[in-house]
This record gives C-alpha cells, sequence and structure tokens, in this order.
C-alpha cells in the first residue's frame, strides 16, 4: 500500500465520517429505528477519470464500492476487499491507491483514475495496456487492471525504471496465477513504447 | 498443413478486454431489480444442526427470504463426502447452513445476525493420524472416518502401536485400502547400494483464486440464466445443472471469464455454492446477486489433499531408480477428496522409469478444508519428497546430481505407471541438456540441491 494512504489513515477517516459500521439509511429501515434527526445521505461529487460524477455515497463506503456499484466501473476488481491483494488499485492524484481500503467521502477533491479511464479518446491503448497485451501478460486477468495502474503510477514518477524498481512498485499486487515475470516484461516494453 | 495458430504471433482474443477492465467477471453483472444473497456458515468444525430460528429476520425490512437445507434437499442430503449446496451437518468450519437474501448485503448481514441456529457439537479431528488411531474422533457423518467407494461411509481404525510407530518413522503394518504394483519390488531392492527410506508430511495448501465464487442467478420463461467462473463452460455446465435439478436445456451459463481455478472450478461439485442464488432466486422471483468473500475463500474453496507418507527407495550402483515403495495416508479434509497419493507414485514410475514401485494407501477425512483436484495433482506433493532424495543418493553413490536425474529420465518409448503405458514423445534428456548448457559456468552439481535433503 502506498505510504500516503495508510490503514491508520483509512481508520481515521471512518471515524471522522462520524460512522459506526452500519449508520445507514438501509440499516435503519432495515431495523426500524427511527434515523436521528440531521441523517442526510452525502451528495459527493467526485471526479473520475476526467468526468465530476455526483454520486450518492454512504459515509463508510469504500471506494472501491462506489466505482464498481455505483458508477459501474467494473474494471476495478475486488479479490480481498482488505487491503492485501492490489486487485482495486486505482490512482488517486496519480498515486496507486487500493480502492477497497479508503472511504469515497475523503476524496472530493482529488483525481481518480481506473482502468477504464487510460485509453486515449480515439480508443487507442495507453503504451503499458498495450505493452501488457504484446507481452500476452493477463492470465485470468482478474489482477490485470491492478497491475496496470500500479504501473501507470510508476511511470508517472519515474519514466525510466529499472526492472528491479518496477518490481518493487508492483509488490503490492498479487497475482495468483504467478504470472509476475510478464507483467515486469509488460512494464519495461512501456518504457520503450513511451521512448 | 497449414495451421492457423501454430508458428505464428496472435493475440488471443481474451487479452484485449482484460487490460481494459471491459471483460466480465461473474460479479461485473447486473440486473434489474437484484438482490444480495449472504452465507450464514458453521462457526463449528462438526455439527448437527438442531434448529433454526429465523422468524425475526424474515420480519425485517428488505428481506426477501431464506434457503436452507431442508429447501435445496427435500428428501434428505446426498450420502457423499462431496460438497453440499447448504448443509445440516456441516464437517469443516465455514460451510454454508443457509443464504439469506436482501435488498442489499448490510440488510442481508444484520438479518443474518438476528437468525437463531441451534447446533449439536459432535467430535472434530484435524490430522487423519489422530482419527486413525482407536479411540480417536471422525470427522464424517454417523461417526465415520472413510468414504469407500460403491459402498459409502465407514470407519476405519489402527492400533495405539500401528500409529505410533509410523509416526515414530516405520512402515506403517496397517492393511492399505488401495495397492498397486508392477515389477519385482524384492529383487529391485536386493540390486540397490543405496536404500533411502523415511516418512514426510505435507500440508494441501489452498487453490486461492483471485476472484471470489460469486454467482448471480435469475430465471426468465422457465429458463435459469447463471454467471459463474468456471475452467471449462461446457463440462460445467452440465454438472451445475444436475446439481441445481434443472434440466441442461433450460440452463443458460454465462462465463466470459474466469478469475483463476487452478482445479477448483473444473467441475461443478467443487463449487456447489452456484446453486445457492440460483435456488434463492426460484425462491423469491429476483436476480440474485451472491458476492463471496476471501474469508468464505479460505473455507468453502479447496485444498490439495495433504500427504503423510513412508518412502523407501533403492539405487543401483551407476545411480538408476530400482526400486520404490511408497505408503501413503491422505488426508481429505471435511469434504471431497482425490487421488493425489497414487498419482504421486504414478509421478515416480514416469518421471524416475523405476524398475518395481509398489504403492500402498488409505484415505481418512478430517474436518479441515474441502479437498479437490488442484494443477498437478500427486505430482506436486511428492516433487518436494522426492527431489532431495535423488540428492542424498548422488552423493552417497558417487554420481553428479545432475546426471542421477538424466540417467533416471525418461526417453520417447519408454513406458510408465502400473499399466505400463508407452510414452509417444518425451524429451526430458534433451531439455536437461539444454538446461545443462545455459547454466554453464555454474557448478550444476549445486543447482538442483534441496536444503531439506540435509535434515532428512
Ligand atoms: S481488493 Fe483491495 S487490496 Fe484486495
Ligand atoms: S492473472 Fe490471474 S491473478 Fe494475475
Amino acid at each position: 500500500m502506498n505510504p500516503k494512504l495508510t490503514r491508520r489513515r483509512f481508520i481515521k477517516g471512518v471515524i471522522a465520517s462520524g460512522a459506526a459500521a452500519t449508520t445507514t439509511a438501509a440499516w435503519y429501515s432495515a431495523t426500524g429505528q427511527e434515523r436521528p434527526s440531521g441523517f442526510v445521505e452525502r451528495l459527493v461529487r467526485i471526479n473520475v477519470n476526467g468526468q465530476v460524477r455526483n454520486v450518492d455515497v454512504e459515509p463508510q463506503e469504500t471506494l472501491a464500492s462506489t466505482l464498481r456499484y455505483k458508477l459501474g466501473l467494473t474494471g476495478t476488481k475486488l479479490g480481498c476487499n482488505r487491503g492485501e491483494c492490489g486487485a482495486c488499485t486505482v490512482l488517486v492524484n496519480d498515486v496507486p491507491t487500493y480502492a477497497c481500503s479508503v472511504l469515497t467521502h475523503s476524496f472530493k477533491n482529488d483525481r481518480i483514475e481506473t482502468v477504464e479511464g487510460l485509453e486515449s479518446a480515439n480508443g487507442d491503448l495507453h503504451p503499458v495496456q498495450q505493452a501488457f497485451v504484446e507481452e500476452l501478460a493477463p492470465q485470468c486477468g482478474y489482477c490485470t487492471p491492478g497491475q496496470i495502474m500500479s504501473a501507470v503510477g510508476l511511470l508517472r514518477e519515474n519514466a525510466n525504471p529499472t526492472r528491479d524498481e518496477a518490481r518493487h512498485a508492483l509488490a503490492g499486487n498479487i497475482c495468483r496465477c504467478g504470472s509476475y515475470d510478464s507483467y515486469l516484461d509488460g512494464v519495461m516494453r512501456a518504457v520503450e513504447l513511451i521512448g | 498443413m497449414a495451421y492457423m495458430h501454430i508458428g505464428k504471433d496472435f493475440t488471443p482474443p481474451d487479452v484485449p478486454g482484460k487490460v481494459t477492465g471491459r471483460i466480465k467477471y461473474a460479479e461485473d453483472y447486473t440486473r434489474e431489480g437484484m438482490v444480495y444473497a449472504r452465507l450464514l456458515t458453521s462457526p463449528i468444525p462438526h455439527a448437527r444442526v438442531l434448529d433454526i430460528d429465523a422468524s425475526e429476520a424474515l420480519a425485517m425490512d428488505g428481506v426477501f427470504g431464506i434457503l436452507t437445507a431442508d429447501d435445496v434437499y427435500p428428501d434428505g442430503e446426498p450420502q457423499s463426502t462431496g460438497l453440499k449446496i447448504l448443509t445440516n451437518e456441516p464437517t469443516l468450519v465455514g460451510e454454508p447452513i443457509l443464504a439469506l437474501a436482501a435488498v442489499d448485503e448490510k440488510t442481508a448481514e444484520t438479518a443474518i445476525a438476528a437468525i437463531s441456529v441451534t447446533f449439536e457439537r459432535l467430535p472434530f479431528v484435524l490430522d487423519p493420524l489422530d482419527s486413525l488411531a482407536e479411540g480417536g474422533g471422525n470427522a464424517y457423518p454417523g461417526d465415520t472416518n472413510t468414504f469407500v467407494f460403491r459402498q459409502g461411509f465407514a470407519t476405519e481404525k489402527w492400533t495405539a502401536d500401528q500409529v505410533a510407530s509410523f509416526r515414530a518413522g516405520n512402515e506403517p503394518t496397517a492393511e492399505p485400502q488401495q495397492t498397486v504394483e508392477y515389477g519385482d519390488l524384492e529383487a529391485a531392492f536386493a540390486e540397490s547400494t543405496y536404500v533411502y527410506e523415511g516418512t514426510f508430511t505435507n500440508a494441501g495448501y489452498p487453490h486461492m483464486s483471485m476472484e471470489p465464487r460469486s454467482a448471480l442467478a435469475y430465471w426468465e420463461n422457465g429458463k435459469l440464466y447463471l454467471h459463474g467462473g468456471s475452467q471449462s463452460l461446457t463440462a460445467f455446465a452440465d454438472g451445475i445443472a444436475g446439481i441445481i435439478g434443472v434440466p441442461k436445456a433450460d440452463l443458460v451459463f454465462i462465463n466470459e471469464a474466469t478469475g483463476g481455478g487452478f482445479g477448483q472450478r473444473a467441475r461443478a461439485g467443487s463449487v456447489p455454492v452456484y446453486a445457492v442464488p440460483a435456488k434463492l432466486s426460484q425462491k423469491i422471483n429476483r436476480p440474485v446477486m451472491m458476492r463471496a468473500t476471501r474469508e468464505e475463500e479460505f473455507t468453502i474453496g479447496g485444498a490439495r489433499q495433504g500427504l503423510t507418507g513412508w518412502i523407501k527407495v533403492g539405487f543401483k550402483p551407476d545411480g538408476v531408480m530400482a526400486a520404490c515403495d511408497l505408503w501413503i495416508v491422505s488426508d481429505n479434509g471435511g469434504k471431497g477428496g482425490g487421488a493425489d497419493a497414487f498419482s504421486a507414485a504414478d509421478c515416480i514410475s514416469v518421471l524416475y522409469q523405476t524398475d518395481a514401485v509398489r504403492f500402498r494407501g488409505t484415505a481418512i477425512g478430517t474436518n479441515t478444508a474441502h479437498r479437490g483436484a488442484q494443477r498437478g495433482p500427486g505430482q506436486n506433493q511428492i516433487a518436494p519428497i522426492i527431489s532431495p532424495i535423488m540428492d542424498v543418493a548422488a552423493d552417497e553413490l558417487g554420481v553428479s546430481r545432475f546426471d542421477i536425474r538424466k540417467i533416471n529420465t525418461p526417453m520417447t518409448g519408454d513406458v510408465g505407471g502400473p499399466q505400463r503405458i508407452p510414452f509417444t514423445s518425451a524429451y526430458m534428456p534433451e531439455a536437461l541438456e539444454m538446461a545443462g548448457n545455459n547454466l554453464d559456468g555454474m557448478n550444476v552439481n549445486h543447482v538442483v540441491v534441496s536444503k531439506t535433503a540435509a535434515k532428512w
């Protein structure tokens, strides 16, 4: 997980939101209890793939949930939903971030990018996507969007990484199919494609 | 003959969708009116469900219904060690007892927390040798610990001395459930100048695909539409139709991509939980999405069989493997099983062209994870056992660790296994030669060294 978004920061975010795990409209309707006065659903504006989207976000809702289930951006995968596998990696202000472990409401002023936002307007693949195709990097493909977002984040910060630096950058992305070397080949080929 | 793909570069059609995120896995689909299922799973390794009180949960707003083992098996649960869709006699922690559908997952979980299940605790066991010992717990229903083909559940026990002797590293003296052999074992050992003998244990590690076993189901015009992940559409669809109890012609199985299977999703019997949203959808007449959690993958997801064994291997003076005698107790877990132990013996016969092989094996249930096929069943468990033995034998006989593998490797026209099946093509010697050349400058004698050998 990237150092700017630690597990502690996630927990603090939950507390700051005033959210217990179940303070939602659904919970109140499910339990038949009255909503506390002043309770409102949060209509949040977030910037995803260059578009400002208005979303109804619950206080404890993770960014992965919002992207997948509210915005239909299912390219972001959930492998563990607990900050261990990296399948949910997206970029927040260019920083690879586990979307399952951060709260949507804390990104109101940030730039969020998912795998769906990488292609150019005319449909050309991003060089990292192109390189991953050329290297046939994906096997089952479930970890692939996360690997790609980590690679894009790396290349924005360091346009000419060594293979070891790439390995380090992708270390937070588990591939159960074991395609690690092919993903590293993909990153190094992307460096060439970008020139 | 002109080939479409051989000798040509091409992009497999699934790859672009995998790098753009467009390809769909089961959980990426949605359906109007879709509701969500959550599972209530067993917190106990072996138990019997005496009573389920779901009245409070069913009265909650947003709850649409529950599904129990009595719903899916009105005539009683099948008598087998196979995983059930839902069960009233869990034999492992995390086995699904019931499912509940609600407007969203939080409501479903809140409702499940309000369900009261009364369990009768039953004795449980985690190690097959503990179960084999007289007085040891039994993993299966009816106080049994093994399943005999065409006969059903049974109980197998060894004397305390037999278990203790095996634990101490000696050849088991109990009667095995299965014996397979070829060649003259006694004569082959007599020809051997170096004989290795020892015991081993390896755990059966889990498949743990990246995509959890989520599924979406809905019924339209009498047909069931089921979204799930599998390793073979055709093989899987037939199997899951049978488990759900829907005619094959009425099942539309949709599976664009699968986030890893590794043997676990080859057959529907390993993933009967896909029937939960199908049955629940039929009962409440709404599309049902069941998203499995990683924790559920650890419990209802499977693992290989763990093997505990005794092995004796004889080598001729030149390093040729003359004889292998293998006795394995397989850990069949709380559900499932497999033929990994025999495959381990078969693998030795094939890879090392042993003159004589005897395999003896017994499979015993434990109240641990479901066991099933995983790539290289048996071969992968025996590889870390046999490889250090090759190293030790090479050192003892003064043959290089590289050469002892070349000497024993199969070639085209050789035969393998108890049925002595011929190989139409085998190029291991060439592969080893290439590896040796590429490792030029390195001491190949140490390339294939195993650290565990020294401890043996
Ligand atoms: S799904 Fe977020 S780290 Fe695994
Ligand atoms: S390609 Fe299957 S998990 Fe990485």
